[in-house]
């Protein structure tokens, strides 16, 4: 069989992974992958897009999202009200390519419920997907850790991945979710906080699954929530647990609810502390972060960090969601609404931004607003804009309560964004966080998702409407409209590990769980079609 | 995977999945021979009967007003009914997996139709209004200190649910079992459940709600003054309520039929507590799949409980159900015991128009619709995945083949036929 071309003729691509910055080129893909031009003269593409004038870009990628799964159903269950920021799985697919994305991860799923997760994504059409994996307060993992065994620790972080099909490991307030299980103010407040029964502390948590992690080689690290998330003061903590991280690769989750100056319940005192945060990420390359952005408007709250779920609907007085999930973890789930007048939400808003434009390396940061906890995924144009124009920025910035104008060091940032820099927080950096070698860049081979934007003076209008969106090689939005909605593909990891564990893991999780161990792991046919990512 | 092994003539099911009741048992040995199922090693009554009452349908495989007729028959009728109504309406859902809430989603989009989990409107209500503070079973298993149950009778509905996952196990946490817990019981008649109670407190029929409120005051501290409430002692409540306070991880357990202001007087309650100490709380679900009903119907279309597909502009919301089955004109019961409906407001409306019912009874009743057609057993014939009372998906395998097609299959032969009529 000839294969079939697809030809994108003429645009202007930016292709940072590949040293490209605008420059005018062709691009061909054929069976879902960018391939070589034929040598053949005579080979007609099936069909060519004329992308003249256009900006070409890869399809973007989202690395921290909440977009299936228990807490997130639960939410569209609790808030139907906000069934904007929280809609159907078909719908989250949609917009997602609608806005340019065609890979998106969801950066809390409890193991037990996987195969909840995994039935979601097969529904969320357009986009490949997949998850991380929590086990942050995971009994297994302390219990090997008090016993000293990283061998028998790192082999179940490999078969925990394994039979959940998830992507990466992920910790959520590593021991203080333990503790909040067992007393009503339980809790972590640092990286030396004892977990109850288990003997150990948070910071041991975190250097042995980044270590089991790294051991593992999978090919995105421990992905972090740390302690004290939201909570003035928490930069104390947070630069504690980057420093804990030495030695090993770490994600470090929306940096944002993570930098917090002030304490003591005085709120004049709340703050950025952005400032020593952002210098210790730049000197640390073994680091990466995203920064979820907040975005005026509601929101909802929705964490694994179950105490920080009682926080929430206890401050706003709201409906509050809270499953505690055997063994494992929390969720919490709270509605939220950000309003430029508060001060605490402002500084909220700039420290987010801080984090963008003192960034060194922009290869080492990524967009986010972690969907839906700092607004929707849908607000990524408008950031973008945030970060393009600093006279736009300046403006927003004005808006806001004297205090936050006049302490944030945003008033004296002058940086925008290059088109070459946002294709790197929007897909080509996250991809590489990810370690994804086949997205985020458009070189030979790489999967064939591409973005096509009409330039605009206004960069909201022009990441808010792409042209084209191709999925895999098949054209998913045309003329700003919806064509196809492709099945996407689950992306997980499969590790090797030692199997010798298993015995005793079994013996563990039958006296402790209140499912069967056979009836744990996710089946190949539960998750559609996919790809194991090596 | 198959996890089957067969030993002489008898195949073997390891760890099976009992959809008897909300319990969700996930370690029944099914032991089967031909067609037949010979053992349920393991279930207790409820799920003895589930199992081995299953004998392999004979007749018809469709009725058409109460005379036989074969499967593509019943589905053109089916689809001309449904595809001929203005306002059809898509109801039940509790006796399929996923794959069978997917298409049924499906079709009542390709219908223009509504869509509806039927008894589930007063925990989403309460949900929506208050929130929910829950877990999943194994959290009361190993945790749980102190255990109340509010009008139930687990020991008859859910027999292994004490034993599971309640009362007995010992675990890390409570190494004594049984002996660390503490099990009140609050009901309005002598129950086969209040028997085991440490604290046993029968209250006055129709006092629930009243009860509740008292609970939630004296949980806050506030004085009352009264010798009784709900026809128990104040001082009775007090003592429940010293109980909520010792507890280092209390779960209240109460009946998932109960009306909606019981549900949310629970619900508030247990978030009460949660500012002293940590409770959780959950309905106890009869058997089937109607969480997963309620899971697959929210994530397919971003709304819980009921649905309603108006062409161009995708699901809305149809609160509680009520709009859509008043206004319906042609019903299809899935897979649901169409007997649930009588528990619902409408239901004299819905027994005047045309029904067309799929199920895996065994011996279904030939005029329970003006179309009946016959799915695989759910539970036994069927695989795929269901949900927990607690939410926690398992897999559910098939241990007999069936003759009969699947829910999904049957659903997706009416939407195909539907589209057929319209092109
Ligand atoms: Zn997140």
């Amino acid at each position: 069989m000839i294969p079939e071309f697809l030809k994108i003729a003429g645009g202007t691509v930016y292709d940072p992974a590949n040293g490209i910055d605008g420059e005018v080129r062709d691009l061909w893909m054929s069976g879902g992958k960018i391939v070589e031009a034929p040598s053949d003269f005579e080979t007609r593409p099936a069909r060519t897009i004329d992308a003249k004038g256009l900006v070409v870009m890869p399809g973007g990628v989202d690395m921290h999202c909440h977009i299936v799964g228990s807490k997130v159903n639960a939410a569209r269950m609790m808030c139907p009200e906000h069934g904007e920021i929280i809609p159907s799985t078909t719908s989250t697919g949609l917009r997602y390519a609608g806005l340019g994305y065609t890979t998106a991860f969801d950066a809390a799923i409890a193991p037990l419920a996987a195969r909840h997760a995994h039935e979601e994504l097969v529904d969320t059409p357009c986009i490949d997907r997949g998850f991380f994996a929590l086990m942050g307060n995971n009994h297994y993992i302390m219990r090997a850790i008090r016993q000293n065994e990283p061998d028998r620790l790192k082999a179940f972080v490999g078969w925990l991945l394994g039979a959940s099909k998830g992507f990466a490991a992920k910790l959520v307030n590593p021991g203080g979710v333990e503790n909040w299980k067992n007393r009503p103010e339980g809790n972590a407040r640092d990286l030396e906080t004892r977990v109850d029964h288990f003997e150990v502390t948070p910071g041991q948590i975190l250097a042995s699954v980044a270590w089991a992690a790294d051991e593992l080689r999978l090919p995105h690290p421990v992905h972090v929530h740390t302690l004290n998330l939201g909570l003035p003061g928490n930069w104390t903590t947070t630069l504690q647990t980057m420093k804990r991280l030495e030695g090993h690769r770490a994600h470090m989750a929306h940096i944002q609810f993570h930098s917090y100056d002030g304490g003591d319940g005085d709120e004049s005192t709340f703050g950025s502390k952005v400032g020593p945060l952002v210098e210790y990420l730049n000197d640390h390359p073994n680091l990466t972060v995203d920064v979820g952005q907040i975005v005026f408007g509601p929101a909802i709250g929705m964490t694994a960090d179950g105490p920080v779920g009682h926080f929430l609907g206890r401050l706003y007085g709201t409906k509050w969601y809270s499953n505690d999930i055997e063994q494992e973890t929390g969720c919490g789930v709270a509605p939220i609404e950000y309003r430029n007048t508060t001060a605490v939400h402002a500084w909220q808003w700039a420290i987010g931004l801080e984090w963008f434009l003192l960034a060194r390396d922009p290869w080492r940061i990524a967009m986010s607003t972690d969907h839906p906890n700092g607004g929707s995924f849908l607000a990524y144009p408008r950031i973008i804009k945030l970060l393009m124009d600093a006279t736009f920025r300046k403006d927003a910035l004005a808006a806001l309560p004297a205090e936050v104008r006049e302490r944030s060091v945003l008033r004296d940032l002058d940086r925008q964004y290059s088109l070459s820099e946002i294709a790197i927080i929007t897909r080509a950096g996250p991809a590489r966080m990810l370690g994804l070698t086949n997205k985020g860049h458009l070189g030979i081979g790489a999967d064939a998702d591409v973005t096509i934007y009409t330039p605009d003076p206004d960069p909201e209008v022009m990441f808010a409407l792409p042209r084209y969106v191709i999925h895999r090689g098949r054209i998913v939005v045309e003329q700003g409209e919806i064509r196809e909605a492709t099945r996407g593909r689950t992306l997980h990891v499969a590790p090797d590990y030692d199997r010798g564990v298993e015995p005793d893991l079994q013996k563990w999780f039958e006296s402790s769980y209140s499912i069967r161990w056979r009836n744990y792991p996710v089946e190949a046919d539960t998750i559609g079609e996919s790809e194991v990512v090596p | 995977m198959d996890p089957s092994r067969t030993v002489d003539d008898r195949r073997i099911w390891p760890d099976s999945v009992c959809t008897a009741c909300g319990c969700l048992c996930d370690d029944i040995v099914v032991k089967v021979k031909g067609d037949r199922i010979l053992e349920a090693q393991g279930a207790c009554s409820i799920g003895e009967g589930h199992f081995l009452g299953n004998r392999r349908g004979d007749g018809p495989e469709a009725w058409i007003h109460g005379e036989p007729a074969n499967f593509d028959e019943a589905v053109e009728r089916a689809a001309i009914l449904l595809a001929g109504a203005s306002c059809p309406l898509v109801i039940g859902l509790q006796e399929c997996t996923t794959e069978g809430h997917r298409a049924a989603v499906e079709l009542a989009e390709s219908i223009g139709g509504g869509l509806e989990v039927p008894g589930v409107s007063a925990t989403i209500l309460s949900l929506q209004s208050v929130g929910e503070v829950t877990c999943t079973l194994g959290e009361i298993q190993n945790r749980a200190d102190f255990v109340l149950i509010w009008r139930a009778d687990p020991v008859r509905t859910h027999p292994r649910l004490f034993s599971r996952h309640v009362l007995e196990p010992r675990s890390d946490f409570l190494p004594g079992g049984r002996n660390d817990r503490f099990l009140a019981v609050v009901d309005i008649r002598e129950t086969t459940t209040l028997k085991e109670a440490d604290l046993a407190i029968p209250m006055d029929e129709g006092a629930e709600v009243e009860a509740l409120w008292l609970l939630r005051a004296l949980v806050k501290g506030i004085a009352i003054e009264a010798e009784q409430i709900a026809g128990v002692a104040l001082k009775d409540w007090q003592a429940l309520v010293e109980r909520f306070r010792a507890a280092r991880y209390g779960a209240i357990l109460y009946d998932g039929r109960s009306n909606g202001l019981s549900v949310r007087g629970i619900h508030s309650l247990v978030r009460e507590l949660n500012e002293r100490t940590r409770f959780v709380v959950m309905p106890l679900h009869s058997g089937g799949n109607g969480v997963g009903a309620r899971n697959v119907l929210t994530w397919r279309t971003g709304l819980p409980g009921a649905v309603r597909f108006v062409e161009g502009q995708g699901p809305l919301s149809s609160d509680a159900g009520l709009p859509s089955a008043t206004a319906a004109d042609a019903v299809l019961v899935v897979s649901g015991n169409p007997m649930v409906m009588d528990n619902e407001p409408t239901t004299e409306v819905r027994r005047k128009i045309p029904r067309v019912l799929l199920t895996g009874n065994q011996e279904p009743h030939p005029q329970a619709a003006e179309v009946v057609i016959r799915t695989a057993a759910f539970g036994i014939e069927t695989s795929g995945t269901v949900y927990r009372m607690d939410g926690v998906p398992l897999p559910l395998r098939a241990v007999v083949a069936s003759r009969f097609p699947t829910v999904e299959a049957v659903l997706r032969s009416i939407e195909h036929r539907v589209r057929e009529r319209r092109a």
